[in-house]
């Protein structure tokens, strides 16, 4: 059963000159317990897409075309009522840098409280402070700083907090947005594994967007690569980093050290990113890409089923065989 | 030994202290902050050396005290056989000709209202290199065709908010290098990059090294490009290094219990080489006080009585590895 279902998403940002399609025609689907790592650079349009799902984008300058199913709920159509009550219980979300949203002047505690009130208004405050510093727990801090305020803790450990306030619900849908990429390796290693062993108990689907190819590779089951707006290569772990079919996805890996592998070459994608104001016929990566011929600028590639749930949008790509 | 002889950068000792604001009352001393807490090493001619740490364990700061940003509270740097404190009492000017460094953030690097072509002067106008105007101009021009910044022209008169991250981060590497260091150092070079250009930004200082000779002292938290970059590399921890060796026999085979909970805890994107990450609790302890065992101690899960009462020495193994542990002293670490 999916969870989460995007369907032909397109995101377009009206500026006073131009339009910015800084999602375009995107689709994929997610099971209950899933958890997938969305994979781009800057500018690739995954923030955007994020921020589409829990519409969070300006209603003026950001027009949404498509759908996004969560379970029965169609998120894009459905009132603001209906959103108010799948936010946080159902849907939450961390942002890169959300240590900068707590307050400076309450104390952690309460801050926890306020939030834990808005879906179970008549909630105890002896069992309340018991469940909140469960979650520190969770999350690696001690107890000790529910009378404590952000101002005196770490950058890392105000993340970590968020992190906590993320999960309290213990929401279906899980989005980290870059959450733990601001974090020292160790305690980054230790919230993947927190949230991978949750994820086992409670049934969370997690989306983890991330420009970091190893995160993803180390708590993910599934990639979704999105190169300036457009889905690349969708598929299982294995599928993306061993048998990578899109030549966008062909290059990240190149590019990326390894910790244990052979020490090959780095090589880089040379060019940059393209205007995405601009009308694209064809392939949106074909003036980067080593192998784009005349059909590449002309006509924009269909996603390729490549066995499984392995696709692919790239001309050179044919059904099940390497392109 | 060896190794001592061709050593272009020994660093000795090195301490940077800083003083505590606000803590305590008005007639009580001042506490102080140990940043660096004494760290020694040595960066042989042409040779990148790494170091590795988690935010706060002193690292930037260490870079920043050998390019002479901070005055060491103690410790000296010696280059080429001469103290850095010597030259720099004699001559200023020599000392940064010698010695540069490139930051994290080329977008903060530069000043806004300067052009590439005005950034690239200004190295040599300071150290009067490269002879007359025309002269110094055809040499940043033929730097930055060399540095894959071509055509040199269409940069020259462009301002750093026109150009990419990755370019400017060129910029700030080839402009470090215009004056021909010895020695440089580059505080998380690639981190604010993106994956497909990062690559570049490797190549290029692994060539100019190849090509110059220069030693680089290469600052990162990300163990993966320093495995790439980096053949000896040194792990930091609240200040002081724990441990040190080849990049490569430290990431495979790493001693310090600290080292090898980093190296566990790191993402990979081999998905078929699974190591168990190893749990670690807790918060490195304040730098103000860390304590008389080893900064490590309370965090760490093999450690015993000795460990919380007397900081370790550090031990040189046959293999040239450094390692800061009593249980390695004591063997019971191999």
């Amino acid at each position: 059963m999916n969870k989460l279902n995007i369907e032909d998403l397109s995101v377009v940002y009206h500026g006073k000159e131009k339009q910015v399609r800084a999602v375009d025609h995107v689709s994929f689907s997610v099971d209950a317990g899933d958890s997938l790592g969305i994979i781009g650079e800057s500018g690739s349009g995954k923030s955007t897409m994020i921020h589409a799902l829990l519409r969070l984008l300006p209603e003026k300058t950001g027009e949404t075309r498509g759908h996004i199913w969560f379970d029965d709920t169609d998120l894009l159509t459905c009132d603001e009522k209906t959103l108010r009550k799948l936010r946080w219980k159902e849907i939450a979300v961390v942002f890169q840098r959300s240590m900068n949203s707590l307050s400076q002047i309450h104390t952690i505690g309460e801050q926890f409280e306020d939030v834990y009130r808005v879906h179970e208004p008549r909630a105890a405050k002896a069992q309340m402070k018991e469940i909140i510093c469960g979650l520190f727990e969770k999350v690696n801090l001690n107890p000790r700083i529910y009378n404590m305020y952000p101002f005196e803790l770490s950058g890392g450990m105000q993340q970590r907090l968020n992190i906590a306030l993320s999960i309290m619900f213990s929401p279906a849908l899980l989005i980290m947005d870059e959450a733990t990429t601001a974090l020292d390796v160790v305690t980054q290693g230790q919230i993947l594994d927190e949230l991978m062993e949750m994820e086992k108990t409670m049934s969370i689907t997690r989306l983890m967007i991330t420009h970091d190819l190893s995160v993803v590779a180390t708590s993910c089951k599934k990639i979704l690569v999105l190169y300036a707006g457009r889905l690349m290569e969708f598929g299982t772990v294995e599928d993306i980093l061993k048998n990578p079919q899109h030549p966008y996805t062909q290059g990240l890996i190149a590019s990326f050290p390894s910790l244990y592998g052979e020490k090959t070459a780095l090589k880089s994608i040379p060019g940059i990113l393209p205007d995405m104001s601009k009308e694209c016929p064809g392939c949106i990566f074909a003036p980067r890409c080593p192998y784009a011929d005349e059909r590449c600028y002309a006509q924009r590639p269909a996603d390729v089923e490549l066995g499984g749930i392995h696709r692919a949008a790239c001309h050179r790509c044919k059904g099940g065989a390497n392109g | 030994m060896d190794n001592r002889q061709n050593a272009l950068i020994e660093v000795e000792g090195l301490k940077k202290f800083y003083k505590n604001r606000g803590t305590g009352g008005l007639f009580k001393k001042k506490k102080m902050v140990q940043a660096v807490g004494g760290v020694s090493f040595e960066i042989r001619k042409g040779e990148i050396f790494g170091v590795i740490g988690e935010s706060g364990c002193g690292k930037s700061t260490m870079g920043r005290t050998l390019v002479n940003l901070e005055a060491p509270t103690a410790g000296d740097v010696r280059i080429n056989g001469e103290s850095a404190r010597a030259i720099l009492q004699k001559d200023p000017k020599a000392f940064h000709q010698m010695v540069q460094m490139v930051f994290q953030n080329p977008f903060d690097t530069f000043l806004p209202t300067e052009t590439i072509e005005q950034i690239m002067l200004r190295p040599l106008e300071i150290n009067c290199l490269g002879g007359s105007e025309e002269e110094r101009r055809r040499r940043i021009v033929q730097l930055l065709e060399d540095g894959g910044l071509s055509p040199a022209e269409d940069f020259l008169g462009r301002y750093p908010h026109e150009l990419s991250g990755g370019q400017l981060q060129r910029i700030s590497i080839l402009r470090a290098m215009s004056v021909n260091p010895l020695f440089l150092v580059v505080d998380e070079p690639v981190s604010m990059l993106d994956v497909s250009v990062r690559a570049d930004i490797i190549n290029m200082l692994l060539d100019l090294t190849k090509k110059y000779q220069t030693s680089i002292l290469f600052i990162s938290h990300d163990i993966a490009v320093i495995r790439y970059v980096a053949s000896r590399t040194a792990v930091m921890y609240l200040g002081r290094i724990v441990e040190m060796g080849d990049t490569d026999a430290l990431i495979q085979h790493p001693m310090h219990p600290y080292t090898q909970a980093l190296v566990s805890n790191c993402a990979s994107i081999d998905i078929d080489s699974h190591v168990e990450k190893i749990h670690v609790e807790g918060e490195p302890p304040s730098p103000v006080d860390p304590g008389p065992g080893c900064y490590f101690a309370d965090r760490c899960p093999r450690a015993c009585e000795n460990c919380r009462q007397e900081y370790p020495q550090e031990t040189r193994l046959p293999d040239g590895r450094v390692v800061a542990c009593h249980l390695v002293n004591e063997g019971v670490i191999q």
